[in-house]
């Protein structure tokens, strides 16, 4: 017994071909931004709560050793704060997401809101824990970065001078004695910096902010741009697509109108002049009937092989398939073919997958229907469903006119059509193995053949389980 | 015997379907445009429609009428079978398992070349429902 066996090719990266997220900042990406701030501030509230807690059970003495006065209550008070100021966000953004559709500019005023209590809450931590005394005011750089990645450059420059507002603000406040003057170091809690020595620290960090704001925001503004191409050429070769599959139907109708009125006038004749005609004509009539059916059934491979070759695999529709219903519907269809050939066909097995319906249908159409035509008059098909690790095998098998050695590496090519199978079936269109082919790439199968002369075919497909 | 409205542009298909249906004693008419359609089956009123999807002016002109005639109250119960010259499986992926109240508002689907006696039994069967 002779095997053939076509393996899946690799297929491009699903994740290439979405752009990012910011194609266009439509109120669906800003809803979902809005929730990933609110997600990720609880990392802060989870910090300031651990600082607080920290410096309650670690006592003065062991913070002491570090140069560090214990905090207080003001971290937990932050937290609180934080933490309500999140509920009432995340409250806000379930409003939104609610409704059918967002509207751009409420889901901006979500984010504002997070952006403005987000920026106070981070001056009362930067003063608390040392405007001028620590490199805390550097942590205004997290939010300065965030905006440049999620905002436009005027929103992102807008966000860079509010933080240099409220940290100079602060610097000043404090400098000049209209607010105390704390700070966790021990070293430095005791002294009151000078408005000069202060400025001299505070300013030149806010430039560091300026110049960090440039360099992320132009990053940004490129990624951003590249996103819009790529987000245009995407609907360009959607439009493109759209317009092939309108081209295909219309020559697919245009196609096989002719053949369709061709044996709408052959049931006239057997309807109303069949008696009246004699035997030599009849027989002619179903020669023309015949071929008129076989020339319909070939446009129709050949349109199918294309639309499934023009399929962008980004189109993809996967989801959960049970084989064995799959196949009684298959079976279902071809009932009358088997029925014509005296061929029985056994059905075993049951197994689940994620994958394409319609195309593993097609497949197994083409498979059974091939197992059941090149089967000898009176034979059995047996169809077998069993799980495998991973993945699924389903097994086709018949005992007929089999396949040459010679012919069985090329049974997947378009039109090919092995001399002992024309013989046989002399109305094969020769596309329906090239049909499997194409939705085995389709759809990333194994396919196995294995065949003797005169003993008959053993298909196996193999099937990723997810 | 009923009354049936076969729309399709294929005037020959047509006329082949409007004359085996007359011979098993329906009372059969024709539309070869999508053209005032709505407003004739109104003024009609047959007991069954049978509709083609594709038009030369509009690929799905069939649909559109279809879910028109669900919209006019006189007519909005009015039995269709819609019948089809392209693929049901691929590439157009529309078949009687897609028929639908708002998508494809009609009774039955076909793809053609129908064989007559599958037809008439359709037929049959919705008139009977009536």
């Amino acid at each position: 017994m002779n095997s053939f066996r076509l393996d899946p090719e690799p297929t491009p990266d699903e994740g290439a071909k979405r752009p990012g997220g910011t194609e266009d900042l439509t109120g669906t990406i800003l809803l979902h931004n809005a929730r990933w701030f609110t997600r990720i501030r609880w990392i802060a509230v989870a910090g300031l709560s651990g600082f607080g807690t920290a410096g309650f059970l670690l006592g003065p003495e062991f913070l002491a050793r570090f140069g560090l006065l214990p905090p207080g209550y003001w971290p937990l008070s932050l937290a609180g704060i934080l933490a309500l100021l999140n509920l009432g966000s995340i409250r806000w953004v379930s409003c939104l997401s609610t409704r059918p559709l967002c509207s751009w500019r409420d889901v901006a005023a979500n984010i504002w809101f997070q952006i403005a209590s987000d920026l106070i809450v981070l001056t009362m931590l930067v003063y608390l824990v040392g405007a001028t005394t620590t490199v805390i005011g550097f942590s205004y750089l997290f939010h300065i970065t965030l905006a440049c990645i999620f905002f436009d450059r005027r929103d992102s420059f807008i966000v860079t001078v509010l933080s240099a507002l409220l940290f100079l603000a602060t610097v000043f406040l404090e400098c000049t004695g209209l607010l105390p003057h704390p700070c966790i170091l021990a070293s430095v809690a005791a002294d009151l910096p000078g408005l000069l020595p202060s400025t001299i620290f505070a300013v030149p960090a806010v430039f560091v902010w300026v110049i960090v704001w440039y360099l992320v925001s132009s990053l940004s503004e490129v990624v951003r741009q590249r996103d819009r191409e790529l987000d245009a050429a995407n609907k360009q070769l959607k439009r493109a697509d759209e317009a092939i599959n309108l081209q295909m139907l219309r020559v697919t109708h245009d196609l096989k109108a002719p053949f369709s009125g061709i044996e709408s006038n052959i049931q006239i004749l057997k309807q109303t002049h069949w008696n009246e005609t004699p035997d030599s004509v009849r027989q002619i009539i179903g020669k023309i009937d015949a071929r008129s059916v076989a020339l319909r059934a070939r446009i129709g491979d050949i349109m199918m092989l294309g639309s499934l070759r023009s399929t962008p695999t980004g189109e993809r529709i996967v989801e959960p398939v049970k084989l064995r219903a799959l196949l009684e519907s298959v079976l279902h269809d071809l009932q009358g073919l088997a029925a014509d050939k005296r061929v029985s066909i056994e059905l075993a097995g049951e197994a689940g997958v994620l994958s394409n319906p319609k195309q593993l249908k097609i497949l197994f159409a083409n498979i059974v229907s091939n197992a059941v035509v090149y089967s000898c008059e009176g034979g059995t098909v047996e169809v077998g469903i069993e799980e495998q690790a991973e993945r699924v095998r389903v097994r086709v098998a018949d005992h007929g006119i089999g396949i040459s050695d010679k012919a069985l590496p090329h049974v997947f090519e378009d039109f090919y059509r092995a001399q002992e199978a024309a013989d046989f079936n002399p109305n094969s269109t020769g596309l329906g193995l090239a049909i499997v082919r194409q939705i085995v790439r389709n759809l990333g199968l194994a396919i196995a053949v294995d065949s003797e002369r005169d003993k008959g075919t053993v298909f196996q497909v193999f099937i990723p389980m997810g | 015997m009923a009354r049936i409205m076969i729309v399709d542009d294929d005037v020959e298909l047509a006329d082949n379907t409007a004359s085996l249906m007359r011979k098993e004693g329906h009372a059969v008419s024709t539309l070869n445009s999508t053209d005032n359609a709505l407003q004739k089956i109104a003024d009609n009123k047959p007991d069954l429609v049978i509709l083609d999807v594709m038009f030369p002016d509009n690929p799905v002109a069939g649909f559109d009428l279809a879910r028109l005639i669900r919209r006019m109250p006189a007519i909005e119960n009015l039995p269709i079978i819609m019948l089809t010259g392209i693929n049901q499986d691929f590439p157009m992926d529309f078949s009687a398992q897609d028929i639908d109240p708002d998508w494809m508002p009609v009774q039955d689907f076909m793809e053609k070349p129908v064989q007559m006696p599958a037809l008439l039994d359709k037929v049959n069967n919705l008139l009977k429902k009536r």
